[in-house]
Order: structure tokens, then C-alpha cells, then sequence
């Protein structure tokens, strides 16, 4: 296999609309991982977190910034406290594909493509309280990072088209490794998983796959 | 790939066993035979001053460090540490890294370490349900 040429270019960003509730944070770290570890750049609300900016603006600036999304609608259910609907990460899917519609009407020709991957806990769920979404194709993790992270590397690889992507079974292996080593990284930084904040947690990935893969 | 004491240059493979060179490119056609044989994987070059090159990639990616990253944020932070903690896994495995790379990795990750530390009263994640 020839080495492969050096891309110089900044990585494509790739826009994560998932619930940042401690329950769902396996899948999202395996998300991040997943992405990186494809040589993309993730990006998320959680980015430039300073409460200095609105939060719908910032949310629209990142869309328009990401050519990719990964919108997880696992969430799209009643709150036991409140009793009311998780309503963000669809309504964030809906600025997704209002913007992709946007600009694929307003500037045919031109390389602004959006692409997304929906995800959900299981394939079907969504027909019963998202039925506008009928024909697209939304992929099922089943609620385990593996399962994940196929879904990820499979739509971001067909997508990008992109050629020297390692496989899902490697991912998988490679992301096992990493957070098998992640509690001592994280104790060499004086702080404990959790803790970590998004940017931290991408950076830790990033350095960690530069450095292991 | 890792400079060491006189000029040699180490290749540490998956293993983390350590192989001395006495040239550079001696140690570049190593390693990449040992990653061409090992598919996906790299070849990454510390240099003296603890840079990180990647130099060969065979069916990976080159993986970003993200820009985003500062002292602020723990990007730099993280990159100290983990270089650091890595050099420092080499030098504990009886490679022989170059002492001045070891000294200042450590020192890096100590700065670093303590500029989070100011700087990191609100870390943790927001919450969005």
C-alpha cells in the first residue's frame, strides 16, 4: 500500500446535535472519538461555551460552519420531571436541513453540500412523533458506543468519500484502547474523566490517535 | 520515531520495544516497515524540542490537533501531559530518549499544568437535556 499523499487543508467540521446529559455520554464520547479518529474535526454547542453569545446565533454559526451533522434523536422523549419532550435536538435537526435546503437551492453548482446522519435508539421510533422525516435513512446504535461509531464511520466514509478511512472494527478497537488508557492520562492532568469538558476531551482524542493509531 | 543521546535515533513499535539508529533515515525506513506491516498505523516523529510530526500514514487519516485548543480550554494542556506521560513511558521502558526531549516535555506539561489550574474553575460540562 503506497503512503498516502499529506493533506495540508483544515480538517471538514462536523456539526454533533446530541444531549449532553451524563447518561448519554458514552455515546457522545464515542461520537467525538469517531469522528476524530476519521481525520474530521467535531464540532458542538458546547464549543465556544462562554455566555457571551446567544445560543440560537451560535448554534446557527455552527451549522453553517459544519458541512456534516450527526443529529441523535435518542433523546426525543418525555422528561420524568418536567413531563414535557426533549425538544432541541430535533429542533436543531430542523435547522440542519432547512439550512442544507437553503443553500442547495440558492447556490447550485457550488461545493456548499450539507450532508447529516440521524441517529436514533431504534431504527423505527422516530415515524411515531417525527413522521416528516419519512424517507430518510436514520441508523440505529441500539444505545451502545459500537454500534455508534459503525454508523458514524460508515455515513462520514460514504459521504466524504473519503479513501483511507480504517474501518469500523478497527475504530471500535482503537476507541476500547483509548479509554482503557483515558483514567491515567487524565490523573497525569490532575482531573477525572468526567470532568473533562468538550474541548478537552478533543483535544485528549486527538493527541492520543496522533500518537497510537 | 525518537531522538536519542549522540545523534541516534530510536523507533519505538507497537510493542513499545525501543530500536537504535545511527541516521536518521535508517530509522524512517524501519519504522515504516514495521507500520506498513502493521495496516492501519503511522510513523510519528518526536523531534528535539518535543514536536510532534506525523511522517507516513498507511490507510489512516492525518489526525488533527484541534485548533480550538488552548491553555485555557486544556488543549495545550492535554497535548503536554499526554506527550509527557508518553516520553516519559519510553525513558521507564529503557529506551534511550534524548535527556534534553525528556526535560523539556516534563517542563511543558508542568507549565501547562499549572496554568489550567488558574484558569479551570468552570470546566465542567453544561448540561442539555
Amino acid at each position: 500500500m503506497p503512503e498516502r499523499a499529506r493533506r495540508t487543508a483544515t480538517p471538514l467540521a462536523v456539526f454533533i446535535n446530541c444531549p449532553f446529559d451524563p447518561s448519554y455520554r458514552k455515546i457522545f464520547d464515542a461520537i467525538v472519538f469517531a469522528v476524530c479518529a476519521l481525520g474530521f474535526e467535531p464540532r458542538c454547542a458546547l464549543d465556544r461555551d462562554d455566555g457571551t453569545e446567544e445560543r440560537l446565533t451560535k448554534i446557527l454559526e455552527l451549522i453553517d460552519h459544519c458541512p456534516f451533522g450527526i443529529h441523535d434523536l435518542s433523546y426525543m422523549k418525555i422528561d420524568p420531571r418536567t413531563r414535557l419532550p426533549r425538544q432541541n435536538m430535533s429542533f436543531e435537526l430542523g435547522l440542519f436541513l432547512g439550512l442544507e435546503y437553503a443553500k442547495r437551492d440558492r447556490a447550485p453548482g457550488k461545493n456548499l453540500r450539507k450532508s447529516c446522519l440521524i441517529l436514533d435508539r431504534h431504527q423505527w421510533r422516530y415515524r411515531k412523533s417525527l413522521s416528516d422525516l419519512s424517507g430518510r435513512d436514520i441508523r440505529a446504535h441500539q444505545g451502545t458506543p459500537r454500534q455508534a461509531i459503525a454508523a458514524v464511520r460508515g455515513w462520514l466514509v460514504t459521504e466524504s468519500r473519503r479513501t483511507d478511512a480504517p474501518g469500523a472494527a478497527f475504530l471500535v478497537s482503537q476507541y476500547r484502547r483509548f479509554r482503557r488508557q483515558l483514567p491515567a492520562l487524565c490523573a497525569g492532568a490532575r482531573r477525572n474523566v468526567t470532568e473533562l469538558s468538550f474541548s478537552e476531551y478533543r483535544a485528549t482524542v486527538s493527541v492520543w490517535l496522533s500518537m497510537n493509531a | 520515531m525518537v531522538p536519542g543521546e549522540h545523534g541516534t535515533w530510536n523507533v519505538v513499535d507497537f510493542g513499545r520495544r525501543g530500536f537504535s539508529f545511527p541516521t536518521k533515515s535508517a530509522a524512517l525506513d524501519f519504522a515504516k516497515n514495521i507500520a506498513v506491516a502493521n495496516q492501519p498505523s503511522q510513523v510519528v516523529l518526536f523531534d528535539a524540542f518535543g514536536r510532534v510530526e506525523p511522517v507516513a500514514h498507511y490507510q489512516l487519516p492525518i489526525y488533527q490537533v484541534p485548533h480550538h485548543g488552548s491553555a485555557q480550554n486544556g488543549g495545550s494542556l492535554f497535548e503536554a501531559t499526554m506527550k509527557a506521560l508518553l516520553i516519559g513511558g519510553f525513558a521507564a521502558a529503557g529506551i534511550a530518549v534524548l535527556g534534553d526531549l525528556v526535560d523539556r516535555v516534563e517542563r511543558e506539561a508542568r507549565k501547562e499544568s499549572t496554568k489550567s489550574r488558574k484558569s479551570t474553575s468552570g470546566t465542567r460540562r453544561s448540561r442539555r437535556t
